[in-house]
């Protein structure tokens, strides 16, 4: 399994401190502090929804092209029940709630198939629920709908949200890798029909880590929708959403968990700084250095915390003889 | 236990399995032979239900299984290994063996119990000093132990063994004979065995089924089963001028 390294004392004392800069960011005056604050906001959505893919994606194998549906229906459900004048925090837990049992039915239909088959269902349901929302006007439309201001809709208010979040996401994962369920999902990425076989509901499996995966893509979603305060069908549906989520726990280290903070932390600051130093080919340059970094560390950048015996993957040197048969 | 009663399953125009009924009885150890491509593995995949039958019923303890799902036979009490081993990778060799414990029982117990039983069931099979590297850095016939090993740990009644000699050296070979009967007699699990390396398979088995082309072509007693016309003739073919 690829789980992170254990009660390393040095990794959590790094971990601290990061925390409490992370804490003490809004607090403390310096320059480019609401810049910081608004990239490192957008990098602990992405996170999240990074972390949501990463629970199907990293640990069962089963990518996702979808995640923009989570995204973007738990973006409007926040937003509907915001603008009835719920509090913010709730409306949140509520979309939440909501878009991972909607969740349930759409698993029903995606993991009826397997490998590319999966993939490509999850990427048609994220069209269809754009395309539904573009058409009626009671849904959104092509006008969109605005949220009501809340506390949420301040850089502070949204930064300290997102960071809470992102915190929890990482527990969710470790706690989810770590249980008999976890084992399973790193099971059925291996083989499905002898998980089958030992008496695994592959599919229950599946679907019930959807569940939380598609809570935690829509808690993404709706913090987008509370910061932004406008929400559009082509945005929170587009396939960038999905792409991105990809994008960061692949980068970062898939299936860790940490994995999809540090590629959304990463591409954040490659996307920022490129931009004034390449004008115009940021995105080209962005594009050679993912490469560069996928080719290197093909398990992520996380590889790059972690002992040297395991950067290619658990990789024991340990002889294997040919067991001694019995006399 | 195991009853089989006109079983068929084709795929597309190919009759995999034709018509086969067979009864396998508690407390045995039967035989499965047939030459390559006879329908062996294929009637395996449906009694674990990989695949949906064509035609036929299969019961199990006097239940129809049919219907049911792979993780559901599992849990009545049918396990299997396959020809070319199928352990998860990703996972270290206890937590092969912990993982069938805890998904493949109906009354699992906790993660610690799951691990001292793995470790167990590892010590039977001769996989202890393995236990914790991954299951990928395994040789072929260490997976196949361990195969076997995570079978058991789903506490089944009936093992399906799908060709677990092959490729052993003679060493092995003893090794896995003396594995299969003292499952029976220890383990009280009855066992339906399908094997190439007659030398082994006919002294360990009370009974023996052979398939051709995917008919059954004759049942008895290993000796019987040896001398019979027919089956000499789907593993060698006619002599010259019959």
């Amino acid at each position: 399994m690829q789980a992170i390294n254990q009660g390393n004392k040095k990794t959590v004392i790094v971990l601290g401190i990061l925390t409490l800069a992370a804490l003490a960011l809004p607090l403390v005056g310096i320059p480019y502090q609401e810049y910081a604050m608004s990239v490192l906001t957008f990098a602990f959505i992405y996170t999240l929804l990074g972390q949501s893919w990463n629970l199907l994606g990293g640990l069962a194998k089963q990518f996702s092209l979808g995640h923009a549906a989570f995204f973007g229906l738990g973006a409007f459900a926040t937003a509907a029940c915001s603008s009835l004048g719920v509090p913010a925090l709730i409306s949140l837990a509520v979309g939440g709630v909501a878009v991972a049992i909607f969740s349930l039915p759409i698993g029903l239909i995606c993991f009826s198939a397997r490998g590319p088959y999966f993939t490509i269902i999850t990427l048609a349901i994220a069209e269809i629920l754009r395309i539904v929302f573009l058409w009626r006007p009671e849904l959104s439309g092509s006008e969109g709908m605005l949220l009501p201001p809340s506390i949420f809709s301040t850089r502070i208010g949204i930064y300290y949200l997102t960071l809470v979040l992102t915190a929890a996401s990482i527990f969710t994962f470790r706690w989810m890798a770590r249980s008999k369920q976890g084992l399973a999902l790193v099971a059925i990425g291996d083989d499905e029909d002898a998980c089958s076989e030992i008496g695994i509901k592959v599919k229950y499996i599946k679907s019930s880590t959807l569940f939380v995966s598609a809570g935690m893509a829509a808690v993404a979603g709706g913090c987008y929708g509370l910061f932004t305060q406008y929400l559009s069908p082509n945005d929170v549906f587009s396939i960038n959403y999905s792409l991105e989520a990809i994008f960061i726990s692949t980068i970062g280290g898939i299936g860790s968990a940490f994995g999809p903070l540090v590629g959304a932390l990463l591409v954040s600051l490659l996307e920022e700084t490129l931009n004034p130093l390449v004008p115009g080919a940021h995105l080209l340059v962005l594009g050679a250095i993912l490469i560069a970094i996928m080719f290197l560390l093909p398990k992520g950048l996380v590889t790059l915390f972690r002992k040297s015996d395991d950067k290619q993957g658990p990789r024991m040197q340990i002889k294997i003889k040919r067991r001694q048969p019995a006399a | 236990m195991l009853e089989v009663k006109q079983v068929s399953k084709y795929f597309g125009g190919v009759q995999a399995v034709e018509n086969v009924s067979l009864a396998v009885e508690e407390g045995e150890i039967v035989g499965l032979i047939g030459p390559n491509g006879s329908g062996k593995t294929t009637l395996f995949n449906l009694i674990t239900r990989i695949y949906p039958l064509t035609a036929g019923d299969i019961y199990f303890k006097g239940k129809l299984i049919n219907k049911m799902s792979p993780s559901d036979v599992c849990h009545l009490g049918i396990s299997r290994t396959h020809q070319i081993p199928r352990p998860f990778h990703s996972l270290s060799v206890r937590q092969n063996v912990s993982l069938a414990y805890l998904y493949g029982r109906k009354n699992p117990g906790d993660r610690a119990e799951a691990n001292s039983e793995a470790e167990r069931l590892l010590e039977l099979v001769g996989l202890k000093d393995f236990a914790q590297i991954p299951a990928s850095q395994l040789n072929d016939v260490q997976c196949k132990v361990l195969e076997l090993a995570r079978s058991l740990a789903t506490d089944p009644k009936l093992l399906l063994l799908d060709e677990i000699l092959a490729g052993l050296n003679p060493g092995e070979l003893n090794f896995f004979q003396e594995l299969i009967l003292k499952i029976r007699s220890e383990l009280k699990i009855t066992v339906f065995w399908c094997e190439h390396i007659m030398r082994v398979l006919m002294k360990t088995v009370d009974r023996v089924v052979c398939l051709d082309y995917g008919r059954k072509v004759c049942e008895g007693s290993p000796s019987v089963v040896a001398n019979n016309p027919e089956v000499i003739e789907c593993y060698l073919g006619k002599a010259a001028g019959e």
